[in-house]
């Protein structure tokens, strides 16, 4: 048998019909007998009832279109930021995947450098191209003979006048005053013989100059470098000039010091070809060029003009000898002292070009690269901490660089957002105003 | 039922006017809800927007676990709950606006007579439970609009809720005996008459 407090607890559910069987039936039971818990059933159904003859309430009529203007806003509302959204996420995507790309090249771009052929080459052919341009002034030094020649030309026409006109009854056998200048046939150049004969008899082969660039790629610089001393030393050559420096301080993968420079090898003319085809052979050749200057006739008319000259200055000899006066003396070694600085000049040109066309020039443009084949080394390995730590350094001063560029265009763009501001909040208050 | 589930359906895809048409549906019923918890006319309409604002907003949410009715329903209880919560840290009492000062000295008279008189006291009678009901605290308050006025099912309830039926038996009781008191306190219980009919 339940207490009052239990059936009191219970009554609410007894109304509602939430009771099982068993428990409607002790309840009904003990109403029967009391007073007190059968008043408290009665006034909590009188209330209950109460409650359900409420009114259910009919809306006001705005109602309706109250909440459908709201909705409306809503909808719009949410289709603009949506759209904003939509193009936020691809926007924000496509930003970072940019600022990632960025900071990775810088970061892995110098590292790829090293064993990357191609920017080597760059590096080469950027070397070569000085070295090209001193062949250039080199052969404008071989060429400087065909200017000479010109000025020897002009000089010699104006010698020949002056022959004419102050030493008159002096021969000159074989200077024809009509001689040429561009030379086109050898008779020029053939003093005592006729026109298209054997003269070139005695000069056998033509005068020619030759010069080579070559740049070679070596794996080791110095190695190569004795190679070529040996080469010019059993050929019967020199070694005109060189010049060598450390491109590249090992601060990446090997710690290695790579070496680039300039040969300049002199050797028999001769030996030209068969030198080049060596020092091709010594790495792998990333530029060749080679030139013949043919100062055949040059060389010819400078030599007839020197005979002419020392046949000149012969004759003069020979006159001074006969000569008593003082001032015949005098006027005869001023000539003749002309005669002998142009012969002189001569002289040198042509030991000059000898020199050239019997030592050719080959211009040697070296630099050291990496070795094709990687070898496992130990120090290899040694290295991966450095290269690591490098590495990590390098993508971390990108990544600063980055912050600062980011910075830097937040400082660009912040008057603009500004006004982007406040052109909104104008727009947004406005939009308030409406709605109250 | 299916042609509920098909207006939602079309309103998750953002169709405004098959959302439109729920809210006809589901309107009068929120309204009440909001009328008897908030005490006014006008706080009900601003219940009823919010409450249907905040389902369109949402919508893509719903996950249909429950039925659209019982969705909005929870939402319109928060609503109200968070108004009054609001209101009760500005101290402003919930009063109905069809006060006045003659119902102050409120009789609860409890008569199944169906007499004239008694009718203009059952209208009586309605305000005085309206009133008392505004007294009550706002999960009382909630679960006697949802049970005694609307009739909504323990289940439904449960649902709306989001607790479980053994919770909502105990709250509609003591929400039962807590109106009770405040019917008690407000005027006089009329026990005479149920004893009467005892």
């Amino acid at each position: 048998m339940e207490g009052c407090k239990d059936i009191r607890e219970k009554l609410s559910l007894y109304i509602d019909d939430m009771l099982d069987e068993r428990e409607s039936r002790m309840l009904e039971e003990h109403i029967k007998s009391c007073e007190d818990c059968r008043t408290e059933l009665e006034i909590l159904r009188e209330m209950v009832e109460s409650c359900r003859s409420l009114e259910e309430k009919e809306p006001p009529g705005h109602l309706q279109p109250m909440v459908s203007g709201a909705l409306r806003k809503a909808s719009r509302g949410a289709a603009i930021s949506g759209l904003s959204k939509r193009w936020l996420k691809p926007g924000l995507v496509s930003v970072a995947a940019v600022l990632l790309l960025v900071v990775a090249a810088k970061g892995i771009m110098p590292g790829l450098f090293m064993g990357s052929r191609s920017s080597q080459d760059m590096a080469a052919t950027e070397e070569a191209a000085p070295a090209e341009m001193y062949s250039i002034t080199a052969d404008g030094e071989a060429g400087f003979g065909m200017a000479q020649n010109k000025q020897v030309a002009d000089s010699r026409m104006l010698d020949l006048e002056e022959e004419a006109a102050g030493l008159a009854g002096a021969e000159m056998p074989g200077v024809e005053p009509d001689m040429p200048v561009d030379g086109d046939t050898f008779s020029a150049a053939g003093v005592l013989s006729e026109p298209g004969d054997g003269i070139l008899k005695e000069q056998d082969s033509r005068k020619i100059i030759r010069n080579a660039e070559i740049s070679i790629q070596v794996e080791d610089f110095n190695r190569q470098l004795e190679a070529i001393q040996k080469m010019v030393d059993e050929t019967g050559g020199y070694i005109e000039g060189s010049n060598s420096y450390i491109r590249k301080h090992g601060t990446t993968e090997d710690d290695r010091d790579f070496m680039e420079g300039n040969v300049v090898i002199r050797i028999p003319s001769s030996e030209f070809t068969g030198c080049l085809e060596r020092v091709s052979g010594l790495g792998k050749v990333t530029n060749r060029s080679t030139d013949g200057s043919d100062i055949t006739l040059r060389y010819m008319d400078t030599e007839a003009r020197l005979k002419s000259l020392e046949v000149q200055q012969d004759r003069l000899l020979a006159i001074l000898e006969r000569a008593t006066e003082v001032e015949d003396i005098l006027k005869i070694e001023t000539e003749l002292n002309r005669v002998r600085s142009e012969l002189e000049r001569h002289a040198t040109q042509l030991r000059g070009w000898d020199n050239l066309v019997q030592y050719s020039t080959i211009r040697i443009f070296m630099t050291e690269v990496d070795p094709k084949d990687t070898h496992v080394s130990t120090l290899q390995v040694g290295s991966l901490w450095d290269r690591m730590k490098r590495g990590f350094i390098r993508t971390t001063n990108a990544i600063m660089d980055m912050i600062e560029y980011i910075i830097v265009g937040i400082g660009y763009g912040l008057p603009v957002m500004v006004l982007v501001g406040a052109g909104l909040l104008v727009w947004w208050r406005l939009k308030r105003k409406n709605m109250k | 039922m299916s042609a509920e589930l098909e207006l939602v359906g079309r309103s998750k895809e953002g169709d405004l006017s098959a959302f439109e048409e729920l809210v006809v549906m589901y309107q009068k019923q929120i309204y009440n809800l909001g009328f008897r918890m908030m005490g006014s006319e006008e706080d009900a309409c601003d219940v009823v927007q919010e409450a249907f604002l905040k389902a369109f907003k949402s919508i893509k949410k719903f996950d249909g676990r429950s039925s659209f009715g019982t969705w909005v329903y929870r939402i319109a209880v928060n609503v109200c709950i968070d108004e009054l919560r609001k209101r009760k840290k500005v101290k402003l009492y919930p009063v109905a606006h069809n006060d006045n000062p003659e119902d102050r000295g409120c009789k609860l008279v409890i008569d199944t007579d169906d007499l004239p008189e008694e009718q203009m006291e059952r209208r009586e009678v309605k305000k005085q439970v309206h009133r008392a009901i505004s007294k009550l605290g706002e999960e009382h308050r909630v679960i006697i609009i949802l049970r005694d006025i609307q009739g909504k099912s323990y289940q439904e309830i449960a649902n709306i809720l989001g607790i479980n039926i053994g919770t909502v038996k105990s709250r509609i009781s003591r929400a039962r005996t807590s109106l009770k008191e405040e019917l008690i306190r407000c005027g006089e219980l009329n026990i005479e008459t149920a004893v009467k009919k005892g």
